[in-house]
């Protein structure tokens, strides 16, 4: 069976929107609101990517990000982070220490980018289920 | 003609609005929700010519906004940012403003002409706030423009600077409203009564964004209607290193 997509969005009506577009994609796709929750999740899931919003009501997102780079089995799990901040924010070199592999821009996404986006970075064994 | 850009004191100066800046970043997640909305239709099921007319129309009047509430969001930074000012194609980023601008431009069923020269032309800019007064005055033109009338988008060359330009073809503009506006383009948001339904807000952010960049903007009207806003950028000397 394949690894699930890992969706840490807190805007449930946003999250489900992207859940309604991967899953048409053929993506088994789990969405926690926290990275506190994603935290726990994760040890037990193993997703194949993460896809994360920065922005998150318990404002632990990078501590979450931090703390898969702490151990081997997680430090390869591939970050889409999708966000409202501007790239102009975002320190390219925090990005990069922190897995993350990609930005995407909410206020200018569109479906196809989201999609090209995470089958791109998905790991290659895992085929996509039609 | 005149550079309006400067002089006056900026009473809504970048940092001492914070609350509005911070609203302005509230008004994003709704905006984005609105327009990921808009997308999701065309992923649950076929619609119909009108049902996607309006949805078209909610993608783009939320994308109007959301470059709105970018902007203000971005002026707050402004002071805070040394920002790296590069060398950028005069031609790239017209296009760039002209293919964001063109389905906006078939809703209202106006067109946009681009007139950039052939040859090649380099300007030191910002790579985002540049777009960001463009494609701001692209919209402000778009808003005042009749159906059926053409946006002319033109770019040349004066003396040490590159010239953009936006034209519209929109209301005549009474002389005291035209000074008004000229005085203090760029300065302070300001209603103007023959252009209904605009603030201002737009010209003052594109006067931040200005500013920032070394670059000023000013404002022509024509006799026989419509305006022209200009932005006057520093030409880049690296082609001429070749």
């Amino acid at each position: 069976m394949n690894k699930p997509i890992l969706l840490i969005e807190d805007d449930q009506w946003l999250a489900d929107s992207y859940m309604v577009l991967l899953k048409s994609r053929g993506h088994e796709v789990t969405q926690l609101s926290t990275a506190y929750e994603a935290m726990e999740w994760i040890d037990a899931n193993a997703p194949a990517l993460i896809v994360a919003d920065i922005l998150l009501g318990d404002h632990n997102t990078f501590t979450l990000f931090h703390e898969l780079q702490s151990y081997p089995d997680t430090a390869g799990i591939p970050v889409i982070v999708c966000t409202t901040l501007g790239k102009q924010q975002l320190s390219k070199a925090d990005l990069k220490s922190y897995g993350i592999v990609e930005v995407l821009d909410k206020a200018t996404l569109t479906p196809d980018q989201l999609v090209l986006a995470v089958e791109t970075h998905l790991p290659e064994e895992r085929g996509v289920e039609r | 003609m005149k550079d309006a850009s400067a002089g006056e004191s900026n009473k809504w100066g970048s940092l001492e609005m914070p609350s509005v800046v911070a609203a302005a970043h509230e008004l994003k997640a709704p905006l984005v929700l609105l327009r990921q909305l808009s997308y999701q239709l065309e992923v649950v099921g076929e619609l119909t010519p009108e049902q996607k007319i309006i949805q078209q129309r909610l993608r783009l009047t939320a994308e109007r906004s959301l470059r709105l509430v970018e902007n203000i969001t971005q002026t707050g930074r402004l002071d805070q940012t040394l920002f790296a000012l590069e060398p950028l194609q005069v031609r790239s980023v017209w296009e760039g403003v002209e293919g964001e601008m063109q389905p906006l431009a078939e809703q209202l069923d106006q067109r946009i002409k681009l007139t950039v020269p052939k040859k090649p032309l380099l300007v030191v800019a910002h790579k985002e706030l540049l777009p960001a007064v463009l494609t701001g005055l692209c919209d402000n033109a778009l808003a005042h423009n009749p159906k059926g009338e053409t946006v002319t988008l033109a770019a040349r060359q004066h003396e040490d600077t590159v010239v953009f330009s936006v034209r519209d073809n929109g209301p005549k503009i009474d002389a005291k409203s035209f000074d008004q506006l000229e005085g203090r383009l760029g300065i302070a948001p300001q209603p103007l009564g023959s252009r209904p339904g605009s603030s201002g807000l737009g010209l003052w952010i594109a006067g931040n964004f200005a500013r920032a960049m070394s670059a000023k903007l000013s404002v022509t009207r024509h006799r026989t209607g419509g305006m022209t806003f200009s932005l006057h950028v520093p030409q880049s000397g690296q082609l001429s290193l070749l």
